[in-house]
């Protein structure tokens, strides 16, 4: 009996890391990039050098004047809003244009969404759908069917019309797909 | 006898020029030969080799030619350029009952117009790519003015206010983009009255929620201020108004970051008739699309409010702020499945009034400031909603929806909870997208208001303490 797959963190990393040696580096994140781990990596490494344990092993008056630090520096609200913002902007960079669904070895569909028929063929989406259909298949890739797919699904779609947007308003926005399967 | 010979003979010459005559007419009136009873007994004439049969290609270019202008024509017409639209952002009628004893000449039973609001937009170039008005086309109530007070005498005794403003006018925006090849980045400046950037509910137009009544977060409680005094859970607090005059601006980031900055009146959609209510308020929101239907946001406001010429109930003198993180889950694994939640908290300042109770200042003193006479205050709301379309069996097309709401009007005291339970379902009717959507919604509402302070309770007749039943049916046409 095969044993289930669990996505433990160091997995996940790992998975990473396997897929960039294999030079297949399906990720749909930016941020998972081989650069960023190498600058994740770079400003980890002085902290690791930097602190030891003698650093922490500190005397009373090197506690006292923590306290103190800690008590002028005392996180504001208006810290910890600002945190929470770069915190999400760090987050949304690692957002795609496009992703891969029904992904197998050999082909998939891609996604991506667009507001206006005109912009199918020129929306960032597609760009970015194009680049991951090069970087799953860099021999070539045959696109087999393409064309606009429910977002949901065509009932919900078509029952909640304009309430799945993010604001609240009349949402145009849908969902193209691309059908392929690699060469 | 000859006479007798020359009346045969001069009617036979009668007959035949007579018979020419009108042989002469038929021929000179072309019309008249395709078409009688005559050529019907002849049957139909054999196709001369001289007659032509018109060439249907022969005019082509010319037809062509005349349609293109046409076409051209037409196309510029406002309508179909998207200069130009109309449409009915939702008519509701809506019949309720509710089992709260009411004033003599007052039913627990009620049917009303919900909304009937009018829409109108387009969109003028790439540099305004949208411009919107909706009126409410419905009896509406006068606003009154919340007048400051008078040296001469005390605060509380002086008069209420008078009517300041209608409230037909709703909303009307225009959207400015400075620079389209940044758009998204930096999508549009919006400026007018419009639903506010405040979490999930405020924002969601009339025509698409999923329950019939508003959250607690817009509105709550009822009555005013007791103008002896009285502490800050009593009356209508309107802890976020769903509209008010602003500027902002709007974009996104990196594809999944939403963001909205801006300065508004906080005075509500009367702020037009009344003016802004002190200084400028600020607001921000922030919200990751963590999928494209699915979302997390942080939406702050702050600045300060004042009580004399507020148009929002509960609102004090001093500072004033709110916090608020909203979510969204939109199931794909389960299509159908919805589930929404904000969370809100915000400081009201000192002296808090009823919209046409006369205040001034932030003292706790009737006599001279009137207003309620309450110490500043931090209120708290959240609701979770959850729904589930079913597309297909039995069921199809409806959609059960439940709703948890709460707010607390004075988190530092007790015994002043609102809560409720909504449950329900709408009925979708076979909508004609991207046009047309029809839909039924039936709720029935558990209320429970727990008093106004420690050892008090509420009277039968507050309407937040009864059980509704609320029936509503929509049409909207975009």
């Amino acid at each position: 009996m095969i044993g289930r797959w669990h996505n433990t963190p160091e997995l996940f990393i790992m998975r990473c890391r396997l897929q960039w040696e294999e030079g297949r580096h399906l990720s749909l994140f930016p941020c998972m990039r081989k650069e960023s781990y190498q600058a994740k990596e770079e400003v980890v490494s002085p902290l690791k050098t930097g602190v030891t344990i003698a650093h922490l092993q500190r005397g009373r008056g090197s506690r006292y004047q923590t306290r103190k630090w800690l008590k002028l520096h005392e996180p504001s609200l208006g810290n910890q809003l600002l945190v929470l913002v770069v915190f999400s902007f760090t987050i949304a960079s690692c957002a795609p244009n496009a992703r891969i669904v029904n992904e197998t070895a050999t082909g998939g569909t891609v996604l991506y969404s667009y507001v206006e028929e005109y912009d199918v063929l020129t929306s960032p989406g597609r760009k970015e759908a194009i680049r991951l259909l090069d970087e799953k298949c860099p021999s070539g890739y045959r696109v087999s069917r393409e064309g606009e797919v429910p977002r949901i699904s065509k009932a919900v779609d078509r029952a909640w019309m304009g309430q799945v947007s993010s604001n609240g308003q009349v949402s145009r926005e849908k969902d193209w797909a691309i059908q392929f399967a690699c060469r | 006898m000859e006479s007798k010979r020359v009346v045969p003979a001069v009617c036979i010459l009668a007959m035949l020029g007579s018979l020419v005559i009108g042989a002469q007419a038929t021929a000179a009136d072309p019309a008249n030969q395709s078409q009688g009873p005559v050529q019907a007994e002849q049957g139909a004439p054999a196709p001369s080799p001289t007659t032509s049969i018109a060439d249907p290609v022969e005019n082509l270019d010319k037809r062509l030619s005349t349609i293109e202008e046409w076409k051209a024509k037409i196309e510029r017409l406002p309508s179909l350029s998207n200069k130009f639209n109309i449409g009915l952002n939702a008519l509701q009628f809506l019949y309720t009952h509710q089992d709260a004893h009411v004033a003599e000449g007052k039913s627990q039973d009620n049917l009303s117009i919900r909304r009937s609001e009018v829409l109108m937009y387009g969109k003028i170039n790439e540099y305004v790519p949208k411009w919107h008005t909706l009126m409410e086309m419905q009896s509406n109530n006068l606003s009154l003015n919340t007048p400051g007070c008078a040296t001469t005498s005390p605060c509380n005794t002086q008069p209420t206010g008078t009517p300041a403003a209608t409230t037909m006018f709703r909303e009307a925006y225009i959207d400015y983009r400075p620079i389209p090849g940044i758009a998204p980045n930096l999508n549009v400046i919006r400026m007018g009255v419009f639903r506010m950037p405040f979490g999930i509910f405020t924002e969601t137009s009339g025509g698409i929620r999923d329950v019939v009544s508003s959250p607690y977060l817009t509105t709550v409680g009822s009555g005013t201020v007791n103008r002896n005094g009285s502490n800050s859970t009593v009356g209508t607090i309107d802890f976020i108004q769903e509209r008010d005059y602003f500027a902002d601006v709007r974009g996104t980031l990196f594809n999944r970051l939403e963001y909205v900055a801006g300065i508004m009146n906080n005075n509500n959609f009367q702020a037009n008739a009344v003016g802004a209510n002190g200084p400028k308020v600020g607001y921000t929101r922030v919200r990751f699309m963590v999928t494209d239907i699915s979302f997390i946001s942080f939406t702050t406001l702050q600045g300060e409010s004042n009580n004399t010429n507020t148009e929002i109930n509960g609102r004090g003198k001093g500072a004033f702020d709110r916090y608020g993180i909203d979510a969204r889950y939109t199931s794909r694994y389960l299509p159908g499945l919805m589930v929404q939640g904000e969370w809100w908290q915000g400081h009201d300042g000192a002296n808090q009034t009823s919209v046409g109770i006369p205040a001034q200042g932030a003292c706790l003193n009737v006599a001279q400031c009137g207003g309620n006479a309450a110490p500043g205050v931090q209120r708290r709301t959240w609701y979770v909603l959850g729904k589930y379309f079913i597309s297909s069996g039995p069921l199809q097309n409806f959609e059960p929806v439940v709703m948890f709401d709460s707010f607390d009007p004075n988190t530092s005291m007790s015994n002043d909870m609102y809560t409720r339970t909504i449950v329900g379902f709408n009925y979708y009717f076979e909508n004609l997208p991207p046009k047309i959507q029809t839909k039924l919604s039936i709720n029935y509402e558990f209320r429970h208001h727990q008093g106004t302070g420690p050892g008090t309770t509420v009277p039968n007749t507050d309407p937040f303490a009864q059980n509704v039943f609320l029936a509503q049916f929509q049409v909207r046409y975009q």
